[in-house]
């Protein structure tokens, strides 16, 4: 019989408490969408439960003004992704964000699962930690050593290390995901390729900044390598390139030099060279929409 | 571990285990509409709103919703005071099996909170986490939208209220289920909401090899395990071949299972059976039973399954009825009528293609389950989810060698079966578990095991061959096929049978060919599934139809109708081919197939599509860049039970205060057919259908019936309904002749009561209680049996809208319009409840589902996040036409309706497809990869269409 003991804190330094005492025997669990599966087939069964639902201070949409930019947002790790997907500070400065929320599994599962759970499951298809990911996020980690969290700002990029790996120390716990705000002219979204539209583990999904006064693009990519990837080689590609002559042109060879970050493999879902198709196309796609506003593409 | 918590506004406080999921400890408090569907947060059957929030109560942890208020399906309603929603729900017959139904009312309450007039798209949205297989999705939206004042994008045609046909008083009425509003409410009880005492948890020890011999088990560790009653190995249990397909006796399968083999045939397949004291305890004890293997070569590829030296799968002594067991076939069907050879000799063109056709799955919202216990007599006690009660009494008798007369089977509400329940896969195990324990024992089947070691849709590969004349006028036909119906043989002869003979005579011929070959291989077994081998022909025949027409240049539509079956005509090729043995001549006597076309081609607007294209052009521009838009179309027919095969019965007796009790063998799982028995026995009755009481089904209290398959419920059972009811009528106008002092020539019985000639009327209670406490007392009570030899066919039309995304490959089903001649429509809004939930299972099969399976014979996908059902946002709206033609042997006119719906689908998606694009595809499941590759073939080939790039 399978009985972890319950704990249930009420702030960080608690919480981190117990997981130092617990010395890599503890897990904290939030949403439990992913967890509660992998108890039930006993791949996981930590001794101790963490509950990190009391915890306020993991909770929370913050935009911090600063006077040249518009500012740095914060989100606590509690965040559910319906909540993101409805925050009026979320959709309106980072619609890429909102839009990935929006498409993970179902209104049920979007109601208990957290962003900080999200980044900390580490799955290559997590449709939030791609977005952030084309944020250029920060995680914010605390630990009982490190209360104040001054592993504060490990980039997203770099934080996976593979499917369900991350840098993440048995002692530490994400408290909140920052990032900048994208400038006011910044345009982003987010593309899906699932396998329907409900309930749908992305095959393979794009999220995309395009910031016109700077010139550049940032593009990550979902389900197409062990973790989710930043397109760097396109970005680079884009930013020297843009704007040419015949836009359209260099659009196709930035979507085209997307393909080239991924590491696909086939699985149940797709085959790799669907999935490099898919890459081409929906970078293509959110690209076009967003530097040419072009809606008319699908 | 204590958990305090709100629930319905109550505060609650129980004992809950610190790992235990909030599903389990709402279901042990009484929450009984809290219903568990996955397990993995995939299908939302579960849910409840947790602090006004849907969650799936299967992923949440009890532990976590201390102090939180949630909310279940009871607490917004009762059957009192029902919320506007569960109302709604059933008023718009949104309701069919409602196992998925609870979950879904409360994440539509969830929307209306937050978005009280939410928008088409939000209504999608907000169940799109609720999977339901029964409907098409089309009348939960309507009841959101009607509570919301919602403005829909396409208008189904059940928004426009229900006209009754005519020219009854009852039947053609829109009634809402007789099992009322527990059915939305929680209140309506399926297997898994019974509760005995002692009850023990059954499981299944499954194979992990696709073939391997048991050399040896040891139990030893399992049985010394403490809270393990029984472990059961072959040791243990009689060794009896028989079929687990639930068919007419004797069976038409091969006998070549027995309860616990020497030998496993699938990875899934039965090795051993436990009864613990909890599920875990059952889990842990199977994972104790040490199983020593020999491995043998295992047969995948069902092209391969009758080479020489393909390893044998079948090579026990005791089987019977397999065709050749040392060639791994099961069955062999070989049909010809006229001279095919001689017809295609005279064609002018002969046209050959070969379509293929994959594993799919049921998957109805309830998995199997049954619970089992001996009662005071030491009879044992079988409620189960099963199509067809009978059938399970008399193989667990005969599996368990008990006698007949110690089994009695209930059959309480069924969370959908599609035909996966017309199988004894949990009973017969299940009961032998009881026998060795004396304990009640409950067996379910979680859905990594419903997917693989129930039953499937039997794959195929199908060729084609067809003769016409120059000027399209069909000459000769054949359909030869190969099918693969896995480790057993269950439904192998009958459901490759059916292939040809639904779906060969809906073109006239001279000369008709059908033959198959059915093998076995190592891997899933194949069953019966809601169209019984007529959608892998369909799909087949109907996009041959379409390259045939396109190839002589024809609109798709007049190459149909100028060879389609007529009123009158005979149909030889389905008398031939018949159900596993030669069957009755049969002539078409009703015919709405050109009715079914010219509402479809009106709804969907194909002569004005069609219209917009150039000559050879493919598709017109979609709703964005690089979009194609084509629509296809399909006509079918289907038939009405098995004829001279299916037998019900009915029961029906009067009550003292005019109400009737209905007792039929007949079995609802969801389709509303206890709605639809009730309306006819209130017709003939003369009395509203709620006077009419309707039992169904327990083989001890209720007449036999053969049970819900084959598309006979309405037409089999409510014939027997009919004869039953005129028996009990005519009875009550004898003690009302008495009572009136006329008669009884010319009485009448309607409007609750009997009229004579003369105007004089009396009530028909008071004659229901003359005949029960006056001078000549009885209790008037009938038994009418039915069988018809008839089978009359309902014919269909169809045609998809598609948008094909021509740089993914994804395909959009934008619309899609179904018309049947259903015979005339019992109960309009379910009829159309039928066509909607068929096309949507159909749609399924076309675009996304099928099971996957390793080099071993692992399946893949064995969950419902990659077992690819369609959602409410997947879903397109649906157009259900109900065409009526008066069949004279059906009753009332009436035809079925139930699985002629499936048939359309997959080839008006692939006909749509090729309209779209210039890509023919021939194989299913049409995934965006497929559809992707298609266009980069034709693209390739320089081929027409929109690989050519020219023709945008």
């Amino acid at each position: 019989m399978y009985e972890p003991a319950w704990k249930f804190p009420t702030t960080a330094l608690e919480a981190a408490e117990i997981l130092r005492e617990a010395a890599g025997r503890a897990t904290p669990i939030a949403g439990g969408t992913d967890l509660t599966a992998r108890l039930r087939s006993g791949d996981e069964r930590p001794e101790v439960l963490v509950d990190l639902a009391g915890i306020e201070e993991f909770g929370g949409v913050d935009l911090t003004p600063d006077p040249d930019a518009v500012g740095q947002m914060t989100m606590g790790a509690l965040n559910t992704h319906g909540a993101l997907a409805r925050d009026d500070l979320v959709r309106q400065h980072v619609p890429l964000l909102a839009e990935a929320c929006a498409t993970v599994g179902s209104p049920q599962i979007r109601s208990r699962g957290t962003v900080g759970g999200n980044v900390a499951n580490a799955s290559p298809a997590a449709d939030a930690a791609v977005a952030l990911l084309a944020l250029d996020a920060a995680v914010r980690v605390v630990s009982a050593d490190d209360c104040e969290g001054d592993r504060a700002g490990l980039p997203l990029e770099g934080f996976f290390t593979g499917p369900g790996e991350t840098v993440l120390r048995d002692d530490e716990l994400i408290a909140d995901i920052s990032f900048d705000c994208p400038a006011e002219s910044a345009r982003s979204l987010y593309l899906k390729a699932g396998q329907r539209k409900a309930l749908a583990i992305a095959i393979v999904s794009v999220a995309a900044l395009y910031e016109p006064e700077a010139g550049l693009v940032r593009i990550a990519l979902g389900s197409v390598a062990p973790t989710a990837v930043r397109a760097r080689d396109a970005e680079n590609l884009f930013e020297s390139e843009w704007p040419a002559g015949d836009c359209e042109a260099v659009i196709d060879a930035v979507a085209a030099r997307a393909v080239g970050s991924a590491s696909c493999i086939d699985d149940v879902r797709a085959s790799g060279r669907y999935r490099r198709i898919l890459i081409e196309t929906l970078t293509r796609s959110a690209l076009r929409r967003l530097c040419l506003d072009l809606e008319e593409d699908g | 571990m204590t958990l305090r918590f709100v629930v319905n506004g109550k505060d609650v406080a129980v004992e809950v285990e610190p790992s235990e999921v909030l599903l389990d400890s709402l279901r042990r408090l009484g929450y009984r509409g809290v219903k568990s569907g996955c397990r993995t947060g995939s299908c939302g059957t579960c849910t409840v709103l947790l602090d006004g929030r849907p969650v799936p109560s299967c992923t949440v942890l009890a532990a976590q919703a201390d102090g939180r208020e949630v909310t279940t399906i009871e607490g917004l309603g009762d059957t009192d005071n029902p919320h506007p929603l569960q109302s709604g729900f059933l008023r718009q017959g949104a309701a069919q099996c409602a196992y998925c139904m609870q979950g879904m009312i409360l994440s539509a309450k969830a929307l209306l909170d937050t978005h009280p007039h939410p928008t088409d798209e939000e209504i999608r949205e907000g169940i799109s986490g609720n999977l339901c297989r029964c409907t098409g999705y089309v009348k939960a939206i309507e009841a959101v939208a009607e509570l919301g004042g919602t403005r829909l994008h396409l208008d189904s045609s059940n928004r426009h209220p229900h006209r009754n046909p005519g020219p009854y008083a009852t039947v053609g009425d829109p009634v809402e289920k007789t099992e009322g509003i527990g059915l939305v409410s929680g209140r309506a009880k399926y297997t898994d909401d019974f509760a005995f005492e002692g009850l023990l948890q059954g499981r299944i020890k499954r194979s992990p090899h696709a073939h391997a011999r048991i050399v040896s088990i040891d139990a030893s560790k399992a049985r010394a395990l403490e809270g393990v009653h029984a472990v059961l190995t072959c040791e243990d249990v009689p060794r009896v071949p028989h079929s687990t397909a639930g068919q007419n006796c004797p069976e038409p399968s091969p006998y070549d299972s027995v309860m616990l083999d020497r030998k496993v045939r699938f990875v899934g397949d039965r090795v051993a059976a436990v009864a613990a004291d909890t599920p875990i305890l059952a889990k842990r004890a199977c994972d104790l039973i040490e199983v020593e293997y020999e491995m043998i070569e295992p047969v995948l590829d069902f092209e391969r399954a009758m080479d020489e030296g393909a390893p044998v799968i079948h090579d026990e002594d005791d089987a019977t009825g397999i065709l050749d067991a040392s060639r791994n076939m099961a069955a062999h069907v070989d049909a010809e009528v006229g001279d095919v050879e001689e017809g295609f000799a005279k064609a002018e063109h002969v046209f050959e293609h070969t379509y293929r056709v994959q594993y799919v799955h049921a998957n109805p919202s309830e998995p199997h389950i049954a619970a089992t216990f001996l009662d005071e007599k030491n009879r044992l006690v079988v409620v189960t989810s099963t199509q067809v009660p009978f059938h399970v009494r008399r193989i667990v008798s005969r599996v368990n060698e008990i006698p007949l007369h110690d089994v009695r089977v209930v059959k309480p509400r069924i969370g959908g079966g599609f035909g996966v329940k017309q199988e004894v896969i949990v009973e017969d195990i299940c009961a032998a578990l009881t026998l060795a324990t004396r304990r009640p024992v409950k067996l379910s089947l979680d859905r990594s095991e419903e997917l693989v070691s129930s039953r499937t849709r039997h794959p195929q590969i199908l060729k084609l061959r067809t003769g016409v004349a120059a000027d399209g006028t069909i000459l000769a036909r054949e359909m030869r096929v190969l099918t693969n119906t896995g480790a057993y043989g269950s439904h192998g002869l009958t459901v490759p049978s059916n292939t040809g003979s639904k779906s060969l005579p809906l073109y006239r011929s001279p000369a008709i060919a059908f033959s198959n070959d059915t093998v076995y291989t190592n891997l899933p077994v194949g069953g019966a599934c809601r169209g019984y081998g007529a959608p892998q022909g369909y799909f087949a025949m109907e996009s041959h139809s379409d390259e045939i027409a396109h190839a002589l240049g024809m609109d798709p539509a007049e190459f149909r109708l100028m060879n389609a079956i007529r009123e009158g005509d005979e149909d030889p090729i389905a008398e031939k081919l018949g159900e596993g043995k030669e069957g009755f001549r049969r002539v078409i006597q009703t015919n709405g197939l050109p009715e079914c076309w010219e509402r479809v081609s009106e709804a969907a607007d194909w002569e004005g599509w069609r219209s917009k294209l150039e000559p050879g052009q493919f598709g017109t521009p979609g709703s964005f860049r690089h979009s194609r838009v084509g629509k296809g179309i399909t006509f079918a027919m289907h038939g009405s039970g098995i004829p001279g095969d299916d037998m019900g019965a009915a029961t029906i007796k009067a009550n003292e205060d005019g109400s009737f009790n209905l007792l039929v063998g007949a079995t609802d799982l969801g389709t509303g057919s206890d709605t639809i028995l009730a309306q006819i026995a209130s017709e003939v009755l003369g009395v509203t259908p709620e006077k009419v009481v309707v039992y169904s089904s327990d083989t001890d209290r209720t007449p036999f019936d053969v049970g819900a398959y084959a598309s006979s419920t309405t037409y089999v059972s409510g014939g027997a309904v009919v004869k039953a009811a005129e028996m009990v009528r005519d009875r009550l106008l004898v003690h009302a002749a008495a009572l009136l002092a006329e008669g009884p020539q010319g009485l009448t019985c309607a409007d609750g009561k009997v009229t004579a000639p003369s105007g004089k009327s009396v009530s028909l209670a008071d004659v229901a209680n003359a005949a029960m406490y006056g001078e000549d007392k009885e209790q008037i009570s009938f038994t009418a049996s039915n069988v018809t030899y008839d089978c009359p066919p309902p014919f269909a039309a169809a045609c998809c809208t598609v948008e094909v995304d021509t740089e993914t490959g994804r395909v959009d089903v934008t619309d899609f319009v179904c018309a049947v001649d259903l015979g005339f429509p019992i109960n309009p809004a379910l009829a159309e409840g039928q066509i909607e939930g068929g096309v949507l299972m159909g749609l399924g099969y076309a675009l996304s589902e099928e099971m996957l399976f390793d080099g071993k014979g692992r399946m893949l996908n064995d969950n419902l996040r990659d077992y690819r059902v369609f959602s409410s946002v997947d879903a397109p709206p649906i157009r259900a036409i109900l065409v009526r033609t008066d069949e004279p042997t059906g009753p009332f006119g009436a035809k079925s309706v139930s699985e002629i719906p499936v048939d359309v689908v997959a080839p008006a998606v692939a006909n749509a497809i090729y309209a779209a694009t210039g890509v023919r595809l021939r194989d299913l499941p049409f995934t965006p990869e497929k559809v992707l590759a298609g266009i980069e073939a034709l693209a390739a080939a320089g081929g027409e269409g929109v690989g050519a790039g020219g023709r945008r």
